[in-house]
């Protein structure tokens, strides 16, 4: 799992949060080490940011999907329903917004990894 | 461009007007859309249409969509998106540990329904979800389908290039392509052997017959020193 976010209360919130389930967790705070990162080690699922200071979520994203297929959540503040779709849209696998339900967040990482083994 | 196959929704609701209202939605994007009314007929349409996806409602008088659920789980891993009233966090997390591939709250965003499903197929690996039938930005309609660009409701006349540049833009909206890359992708040409204003030429165009003011456009938008992209 790898999360990319620059807001450290979230990462370790996050780290916790998934460490906890059983999930081994990497936290990257700054866009521009994730593609090294992605490169060299690729999860199995990356929680990403949208408003971050280097590059948003959104920009991030399109570089990842031209690295790897890795299935993405984006995690945001960001609620409302045209950014929700357009990360969605963007090529998004889910959309999560904060403040978020901890035990959701949990189980809709495991929904996507659950489509990860059916597709196969 | 390809055409893609339509993808098959079954709706399972035992309220009327909501199946309706998802069967509109969903036919309008391309969708073929079943609906059922109560689990004898879900059930049935499963085992004889095999649904690419499932919308389903958990509060139904005959049985629950959780128990509905795990009835369908036994035979089959369709993906199932349920579709629900109950916006309860406990609901939306054992939707989800039961099962379901995703957890949508009524009243819902028709546009986010859509992509959702779309998100779904795509990591399921159905080459279908590559992209939807019809591209929608506001006034703008790109039907890759039916090959038709609309403005307002009205269609505008491109030639097949003109049609195919659209397209490929506005399948990956802010995604930016090098003149390079479009010689390549629409024309299966190259610089080497075609002159990249070609491009420039159909992107100008193209301006004429969809923006409203063509210098300064909203939808076709030049990269300096780059190319070009389609902002949504």
């Amino acid at each position: 799992m790898l999360v990319i976010d620059d807001d450290a209360p979230t990462r370790a919130l996050i780290e916790d949060l998934l460490g906890d389930e059983g999930f081994e967790v990497d936290c990257i705070a700054h866009a521009t080490e994730a593609l090294a990162a992605i490169e060299q080690r690729p999860p199995d699922v990356i929680l990403l940011d949208i408003m971050m200071p280097e590059i948003s979520g959104f920009d991030l994203m399109t570089e990842i999907r031209g690295q790897a297929d890795v299935p993405i959540i984006f995690l945001s503040a960001k609620g409302g329903e045209a950014d929700r779709v357009r990360g969605l849209r963007l090529g998004a696998d889910d959309y999560v917004v904060k403040p978020f339900s901890n035990d959701e967040l949990v189980q809709r990482v495991r929904a996507l990894g659950s489509r990860r083994v059916k597709r196969g | 461009m390809r055409t893609r196959r339509q993808l098959h929704v079954l709706v399972v609701d035992d309220d009327a007007a909501i199946r309706d209202l998802l069967e509109a939605l969903l036919r309008d994007e391309g969708f073929v859309v079943e609906a059922a009314g109560d689990p004898r007929s879900a059930l049935d349409a499963i085992a004889n249409r095999k649904p690419d996806v499932i919308l389903l409602d958990i509060m139904m008088p005959e049985m629950s969509g959780f128990d509905l659920m795990t009835e369908i789980r036994r035979s089959s891993d369709v993906p199932i998106i349920f579709l629900s009233a109950r916006s309860g966090e406990t609901d939306r997390v054992l939707g989800l540990r039961m099962g379901a591939d995703d957890y949508v709250v009524k009243p819902f965003s028709g546009a986010e329904l859509v992509a959702r499903i779309y998100a779904l197929m795509r990591r399921r690996g159905d080459g279908a979800a590559t992209a939807p039938a019809r591209l929608r930005f506001g006034p703008l309609t790109v039907d890759l389908g039916a090959r038709e660009v609309s403005l307002n409701g009205a269609v505008i006349d491109t030639t097949a290039k003109e049609f195919d540049l659209l397209a490929l833009l506005a399948a990956s909206p802010r995604r930016v392509f090098s003149r390079e890359q479009l010689l390549d992708r629409v024309w299966g040409s190259s610089s080497k052997w075609q002159d990249p204003s070609t491009v420039t030429e159909h992107v100008r165009r193209l301006r004429t017959k969809i923006e409203s003011d063509p210098r300064n456009p909203r939808f076709l938008q030049t990269v300096r020193g780059v190319g070009y992209r389609f902002e949504g």
